[in-house]
């Protein structure tokens, strides 16, 4: 049965709004594809509060709303911990539930977080990324989707806008998936993306319902209802307790395979294709190689194409999936180089280095004992430059020459 | 569909491999069957005694309960606690205008429940 046959099967007779009724290409920001998805994939309830880098998701969502173009209850909430609070109520309650945040907002709602895992329950959030409270920041950084890395979340991040639209998208397919029933944020860096404006491929809302109409056709999820007889979350003590945990821990394995196959389709759908879990860029004969990810990789693409040109046999590696972290790809992709270097937009505090570098670190015994670099970089909107990048690839090449290097740089 | 009021099992999650507490992906589980929860009453080393020649059923136990374990009692007047349930906190006793409602110790008790 087709996607489309599927969606039909179901009786839906969804409203076809005339602002989404036809494929489009949109100049928009990242805030303006990310609330474009979202209204796309027809969420029952949005909630949110705002904060900067990330209002202007929520407020075109409101506008969405009150044009009555996105059909929804739309919960203007106090404040981020009550917005991650209802999301997941309405997702025990069977609806399809959206929220963004970003920073202060992110860390306010961590309790709350661990209850939407924990309840496995499957909604779908933006995440701007923002540096985090303690020095007041109103600037980039990925801090903040690395401080909540343990909660049980699928993190995805994102290069540009147009991923961003895709990748929201793709969002809902995998966390609503029946094999994986998880919630996933989809993070992109602020200021970069979220206020840069692009052409993006927006397509039609009759698309998306049959890209996301298989969802329909599977077994339907437990749900909380007013006088029903169910009950979730009130029991952990002892095997109750690991058995959840090993079932959740089993589910995030299986996103890896699953980000795959929902991509796969969603490239026969609309055309675009992104990697899965991780995408290599003229990786085929590198000999060094750079790791990144987010909107940074742009600019990498830029600079290892003119490295390139110089002779230099650099290959670059853009991380999307962030937890559950793809470990295998990545031992695979790096297994051979004679140097590695990773971009990080944060730190692992306790390991002084940058966290995505030291979890790279961990997949040494498959990839081979090699020179590795860390880089630290764009913290709080200082700019990742095309000299950074090629300062990095130079500092990799020397350390698979063999000549000696700094394992941890701070630039600029 | 989970019905509404009614006892059927909710479906088998995706990792459901037998043997297991819970048969979903989450720890749902069917209040009119063995709800999968905690049996706080365990945790109670006092226990509420209610006095009915001294109480005056204003319902202050039953608001104040944090546990909202206290409910009627059988001749629809008083109050009763649930022993499954009772923490033994003790904050009924606290608010109870007329001290009808004295705490004990367990040890004095054969039954946990």
């Amino acid at each position: 049965m087709s996607a489309a046959e599927t969606n039909a099967a179901a009786g839906a007779a969804l409203p076809v709004p005339a602002i989404a009724a036809q494929p489009q290409t949109k100049v928009i920001t990242g805030n303006g594809a990310a609330a474009w998805a979202a209204m796309l994939c027809r969420p029952d309830v949005v909630a949110a509060y705002p904060i900067t880098p990330q209002s202007e998701v929520i407020e075109q969502l409101a506008k969405f709303h009150a044009d009555g173009v996105l059909d929804c209850e739309y919960v203007t909430v106090e404040g981020e911990n009550s917005a991650q609070n209802v999301i997941c109520g309405a997702s025990m309650a069977g609806g399809r539930a959206f929220t963004a945040t970003s920073s202060y907002g992110l860390v306010y709602m961590y309790d709350a977080m661990f209850n939407t895992a924990g309840y496995r329950a499957p909604v779908v959030m933006i995440n701007v990324n923002r540096e985090p409270p303690g020095i007041h920041a109103v600037c980039s950084g990925q801090q903040d989707m690395i401080s909540v890395r343990d909660t049980g979340w699928v993190q995805l991040i994102v290069e540009n806008d147009q991923e961003i639209m895709d990748t929201t998208i793709m969002a809902f397919r995998l966390a609503e998936d029946h094999d994986i029933q998880l919630p996933v944020i989809v993070n992109y860096d602020g200021y970069y993306l979220s206020f840069l404006a692009e052409s993006v491929e927006v397509p039609s809302i009759t698309q998306v319902d049959d890209y996301l109409a298989p969802l329909k056709a599977q077994p339907p999820r437990p749900q909380l209802l007013p006088g029903s007889n169910l009950g979730c979350g009130s029991h952990g003590i002892g095997m109750g307790y690991v058995e959840l945990r090993k079932k959740h821990m089993a589910a995030m394995e299986r996103v890896k395979p699953k980000l795959e196959e929902i991509e796969a389709e969603f490239t026969a759908a609309f055309g675009r294709a992104y990697g899965g879990q991780i995408e290599k860029y003229r990786c085929e004969d590198a000999e060094i190689v750079l790791v990144t990810s987010g909107s940074a990789v742009g600019t990498a693409r830029e600079v290892v194409d003119a490295k390139r040109a110089e002779g230099v046999k650099v290959g670059l590696v853009k991380i999307r999936l962030y937890r559950p972290w793809p470990k295998e790809a990545l031992a695979a992709a790096v297994k051979g180089m004679k140097a590695v270097g990773v971009l990080d937009r944060s730190i692992c505090f306790g390991w002084d280095c940058g966290p995505l570098y030291m979890e790279l670190r961990a997949v040494t015994p498959e990839c081979g004992v090699v020179p590795m670099l860390s880089f630290i970089d764009g913290l709080a909107n200082m700019d990742i430059t095309r000299d950074h990048i090629a300062g990095m690839i130079d500092d990799i090449q020397a350390a698979a020459d063999g000549r000696p290097y700094q394992q941890v740089t701070w630039l600029p | 569909m989970v019905e509404r009021g009614g006892a059927k099992a909710p479906a088998a999650g995706g990792a459901g491999q037998g043997g297991e507490i819970f048969q979903t992906e989450a720890s749902w589980s069917i209040s009119s069957g063995d709800m999968l929860c905690l049996h706080t009453g365990d945790w109670r080393t006092e226990r509420p005694i209610f006095v009915k020649e001294e109480c005056n059923a204003c319902g202050f136990c039953y608001i104040f309960c944090p546990i909202q374990c206290i409910h009627d009692d059988e001749d629809g007047i008083h109050y009763a606690a649930d022993m499954e349930y009772c923490k033994g906190c003790g904050v009924c006793a606290k608010e109870c205008p007329t001290g009808a409602i004295v705490m004990t110790p367990e040890g004095g008790f054969d039954e946990c429940r």
